[in-house]
């Protein structure tokens, strides 16, 4: 393919020496390694303490051994809400990732009305997680909502799609996949950052759109799309607000989107449960750490770096 | 080189010095210092929940409390009602909490049992409080907090719809949950499925209500459930009917009408007839528009003095177990509740006195629906059942964890008995903790 | 707007991305097909509009019947809903923005620092350890907040800083937020090394490539950076209402809440109003920072 060999060309000449251990990177790190020590580290270390004690912020933590990870083996609540959380994870952050990209690609290419048209797009990810927006989403989902009378003018009689247990998950990742503006301007800026020069060499070897997409755009972005692929399923995992703000902090109905981290909360503050809620957060720890390592070991194998 | 890179170190360094030097503080950094600043004056740290009108009418309060106590500075540290728990629950954890703080019932016995929470017992006086309000705030070990304001349960009917149903009011002093079911199946019907006769009863009180009915309690005095699975699961099997007769809207418009009282069936013109505590009668008739009457819950006797009516604190102010100031704090709270200028000040934003004197006093300067609250809570102190045991810790969560399995039913994914064998199971673990 | 399209018009030259439709004769089907994608990205642009026109017209409305009415009809509109709103609260509603304001100024300054020079040191440096405390720093962000934050507080408490804005600012300065230190990564590691090595030849050491190199390429990150840090801690409701205690100092989003009350009235009117009023710096903010996001190498001429 001539376009890889053109790619290969214009990365042939980088083979030369690194330098090896470098004591000014201590220096470049060391606002980082200062808030690693004095704020992130102990935070995080106390958190993995208290999930081995019983505490209710009001008196002090007591040593309890594991039986805090012994009760999650019994605890019908906690599996409902791993469950929700996977399904909105396997299904939103592709979808929303699928379609950031797509979208991204399209807005990239030279086009009338291109800044209003990205600026647009974004919109709904700007609204956050206020009371206002809040009752917006339920508007939009709930029974009367615009959903039910788009659906309605096609002779559809649509459900509460918040309300009923059965779509209540559903409605939480559409409105997840809704907001896909982060991850879009994410592989924006990405796009922007090809060199013009790939595309001239690509279009001298006379190749085709999709050509120059496949071998050329996708590869240089592959760094953007994991980084975007390794925070999303982070944050997906954590997922909190828009499942706070549609079922009024819940979880509802019937615990159809009880999200991880509302369930965590819910112990931990609204049961001040503590010592739970801690070592719930370990055992999430624990399930985004495999998915990233997976992640980080499956990019060998797909993502190039140009460097 | 290397003196390029100190030079970057340094920079961020002292933009980090800048910072903590106090140039971007802002407000009073000083949060730990209750106590003492060398001239006499004493600085009183209080907490409070609400929105910015209610909390606009406490500071009016506290403007009033200092005045009249030279040498003592209240600071007032309030927030809306969403995270304020857990604000608060973090300052404990941190042993920076404020000095008096503002509970809610859930929340007292939590607080009280695990010794956040110092003992007030006749330092605060209740002697023009009813015996029933006077006890609210108090446990086995003694009394933790004092009731700010009072709410009762009630039924808000929306007379509009009545009249387009073509229904007359009920008489409120005689009826039973058996016609309440009835009046609301017929208007339901009436209106030709337009509108439903009743919002879900507001789950936890409503049980509540239907236990007392039944010579039982929501807990023992020694903390425990005061009833069986079979007592609720009958309450749900009377839910469910209600359902299926068509009185209550279906489970999944309950779900969204749950969540603010302005989208409420009956403030939105859709339900005739609704449970609300007291406090949101201005609410909900501001919301809807309309002529909202209050009714007293229904009974099982047929006669509102056996409905087993109580009075729920709003909201109770206690004092921090760790506090320097607790004999300020004493006397503070004594100002809110027994004093005619706090009354004055605050008038039903923080529910009904409990004071009589303080009702009286203020009777003249409330109007419209803030009136017919205050008429309402007068005209039931009479009625009252007996005096409610105190919520032991681990209830807080009971009106949630109700409403979750009371809607299992309504969306007929569980049985009443099973639904009320899962809810007493999960109660019973809620407690032992 | 209009100066905004140039430039992208601008960018498709240099950057010159459709390559495949340059060599197509026919002028009439490349029309054609534009036309169906403005009509898509129309139908898209309407779906995405309607949250923010639902909140403007419900801003509108009269006290209550926002859930009355669901559509986006509106016939009897109130403005005053603006004035009432600004001015309901313990303080003009411009006094939380303007608190707002600073936190954000501070923390967008502080990621932009930090999380640059974190992210040169990790993409372009080798060291002991290099591995291990990436690892750390993206185990850092993997537990939930609701669970450091207790711990946190203490150490704040013990610091004395509560109610002071350092508990929200500091960490910025400090690279707390692994996500734009992975973000950095990824882009500097975007950016070809012959660069350096050019640069390193003329004789320049690390601070100079970081400041004089990378920096100006990794403009798209930072852009990126600034509008999410923006955002994000424009919205940010938990920290700012554990952190701050004194009504003075509150947040937009913690006086919002404040407009709610669970047992009482909401004024509604007055709470879109001001909803709608505080989504309007995020948008400029965007507005502002999209601009620079098409600045990438593509438009610096790089070869």
């Amino acid at each position: 393919m001539s376009v890889s060999t053109e790619l290969r060309r214009l990365r042939a000449g980088r083979a030369t020496t690194r330098p090896t251990s470098d004591r000014s990177a201590y220096g470049f790190l060391s606002p980082w390694l200062i808030g690693l020590v004095v704020i992130t580290a102990g935070p995080i270390v106390a958190s993995l303490v208290l999930s081995f004690t019983d505490y209710n912020l009001l008196q002090d933590p007591s040593w309890i051994g594991l039986d805090n990870f012994r009760r999650m083996l019994s605890d019908d609540r906690l599996r409902q809400s791993l469950w929700v959380t996977f399904v909105y994870v396997v299904l939103g952050v592709p979808l929303q990732l699928g379609l950031a990209l797509a979208i991204a690609v399209l807005l990239n290419r030279g086009m009338r009305g291109l800044a209003l048209y990205r600026s647009v797009l974004y919109l709904p990810s700007l609204l956050g997680g206020s009371v206002a927006v809040a009752i917006l989403w339920r508007q939009i989902f709930g029974t009367e909502g615009l959903i039910n009378q788009v659906l309605g003018f096609v002779g559809i009689e649509g459900i509460g799609w918040i309300s009923d247990p059965r779509t209540a998950l559903y409605s939480i990742i559409a409105l997840h996949v809704w907001t896909f503006g982060a991850p879009m301007v994410i592989f924006l800026a990405g796009l922007r950052q090809i060199p013009a020069s790939y595309y001239e060499a690509a279009v001298v070897d006379g190749a085709g759109r999709w050509q120059v997409f496949r071998h050329i755009t996708l590869p240089l972005i592959t760094p953007i799309i994991f980084f975007n692929l390794v925070l999303q399923i982070i944050s997906a995992f954590q997922a909190f607000t828009q499942a706070f703000i549609v079922s009024g902090g819940t979880g509802g109905p019937s615990d159809s989107t009880l999200f991880f981290t509302l369930y965590l909360y819910e112990k931990g503050f609204g049961e001040l449960d503590m010592g739970y809620a801690a070592a719930l957060a370990w055992l999430l720890l624990l399930i985004i750490g495999v998915f990233t390592a997976i992640n980080f070991y499956a990019a060998r194998f797909w993502v190039f770096y140009d460097d | 080189m290397k003196s390029a890179m100190v030079r970057l170190t340094a920079l961020v360094t002292v933009g980090v010095l800048a910072s903590s030097c106090g140039i971007m503080s802002p407000g009073d950094g000083d949060t730990t210092g209750s106590g003492d600043d060398g001239g006499g004056s004493t600085t009183m740290r209080v907490a409070c929940f609400g929105n910015d009108q209610r909390i606009q009418r406490v500071e009016a309060a506290v403007t009033a409390f200092e005045q009249a106590n030279d040498g003592v500075d209240v600071q007032l540290e309030c927030t809306g009602f969403a995270g304020y728990f857990d604000k608060l629950a973090t300052q404990f954890a941190a042993g920076d909490a404020p000095d008096v703080i503002m509970l809610n019932s859930q929340f007292l016995g939590e607080y009280a049992e695990r010794g956040a929470l110092a003992e007030l017992g006749d330092s605060v006086d209740t002697s023009r409080f009813s015996e029933v309000a006077a006890a609210e705030g108090t446990t086995a070990d003694g009394r933790y907090g004092v009731a700010a304001g009072l709410n009762t349960m009630t039924i808000l009917a929306n007379t509009a719809l009545f009249e387009a149903a073509g229904v007359e009011l009920p008489d409120d002093t005689t009826w039973t949950w058996d016609e309440y079911a009835t009046l609301a199946a017929t208007i339901t019907e009436k209106s030709g499925g337009e509108q439903y006769g009743s919002d879900a009863p507001n789950f936890g009180p409503a049980l509540e209500h239907w236990l007392r009915q039944q010579g039982k309690e929501m807990f023992t005095d020694d903390g425990e459930l005061g009833f069986a699975p079979s007592d609720v699961a009958d309450f749900l099997t009377y839910l469910q009917g209600m359902g299926q007769s068509g009185g209550l809207p279906p489970a999944s418009l309950i779900t969204e009408q749950h969540e603010a009282l302005e989208q409420s069936g009956v403030a939105t013109n859709k339900d005739a007839m609704g449970w609300f505590w007291s406090s949101a009668v201005g609410a909900i008739t501001k919301a809807s528009g309309a002529d909202i009457v209050i009714l007293r819950p229904p009974s099982t006797s047929g006669s509102s003095a056996d409905a087993g009516l109580f009075f729920k604190p709003d909201s109770l102010w206690s004092v921090n177990a760790d506090s320097e100031n607790a004999e300020e704090a004493t006397a503070f709270i004594d100002f809110m509740v027994n004093s005619t200028e706090a009354g004055q000040a605050v008038l039903t934003s923080l529910g009904v006195p409990a004071n009589s004197d303080v009702r009286d006093a203020i009777a003249a300067e409330v109007s419209g629906s803030d009136k017919a609250a205050l008429d309402y809570v007068a005209e039931i102190s009479d009625e009252l059942g007996p005096q409610r045991p105190a919520s032991p810790s681990g209830a807080g969560t009971l009106d949630n964890t109700f409403f979750r399995h009371a809607m299992e039913v309504l969306y007929e994914r569980a049985s009443p008995d099973a639904a009320a064998e899962g809810f007493v199971a999960e109660m019973t673990t809620a407690l032992e903790k | 707007m209009t100066t905004d399209t140039a430039r992208a018009g601008d960018v498709r030259t240099t950057s010159g991305p459709p390559p495949g439709e340059r060599r197509r004769p026919a002028d009439r089907g490349r029309r054609r097909k534009s036309l169906v994608k403005h009509l898509v990205l129309t139908a898209a642009c309407l779906l995405m509009i309607y949250p923010l026109a639902w909140m403007v017209v419900s801003s509108l409305r009269p006290e209550g019947e926002v859930f009355r009415q669901t559509g986006l009809l509106l016939t009897d509109p109130r403005p005053e809903n603006y004035e009432r709103g600004w001015n309901a609260l313990r303080y003009p509603f411009g006094h939380y923005l303007l608190n707002s304001l600073a936190v954000v100024v501070f923390s967008i300054v502080g990621n932009l620092v930090s999380c640059s020079m974190a992210a040169y040191a990790f993409a372009r440096q080798e060291f002991r350890g290099r591995k291990l405390l990436f690892a750390i720093m993206l185990v850092s962000i993997m537990l939930p907040l609701h669970v450091v934050i207790v711990p946190q507080y203490i150490l704040f408490s013990e610091l004395g800083w509560v109610n002071t804005l350092l508990p929200l600012v500091l960490p910025k300065f400090l690279a707390t937020d692994a996500f734009f230190v992975f973000l950095m990564v990824q882009f500097i590691r975007g950016i070809p090394r012959e660069l350096d090595e050019a640069a390193r030849i003329d004789g320049a050491g690390h601070v100079a490539i970081f400041t004089r190199i990378i920096l100006p390429l990794l403009v798209p990150a930072l852009a990126t950076t600034a509008i999410f840090t923006f955002i994000w801690t424009w919205n940010d409701f938990f920290t700012p209402l554990i952190y701050l205690t004194s009504p003075d100092a509150y947040t937009v989003p913690v006086a919002l809440r404040s407009f709610v009350d669970s047992q009482g009235a909401t004024s509604w009117g007055a709470l879109f109003a001001m909803s709608v009023l505080s989504l309007l710096p995020v948008f400029i903010a965007f507005l502002i920072g999209q601009r620079l996001l098409v600045r990438g190498i593509a438009t610096t001429g790089l070869k």
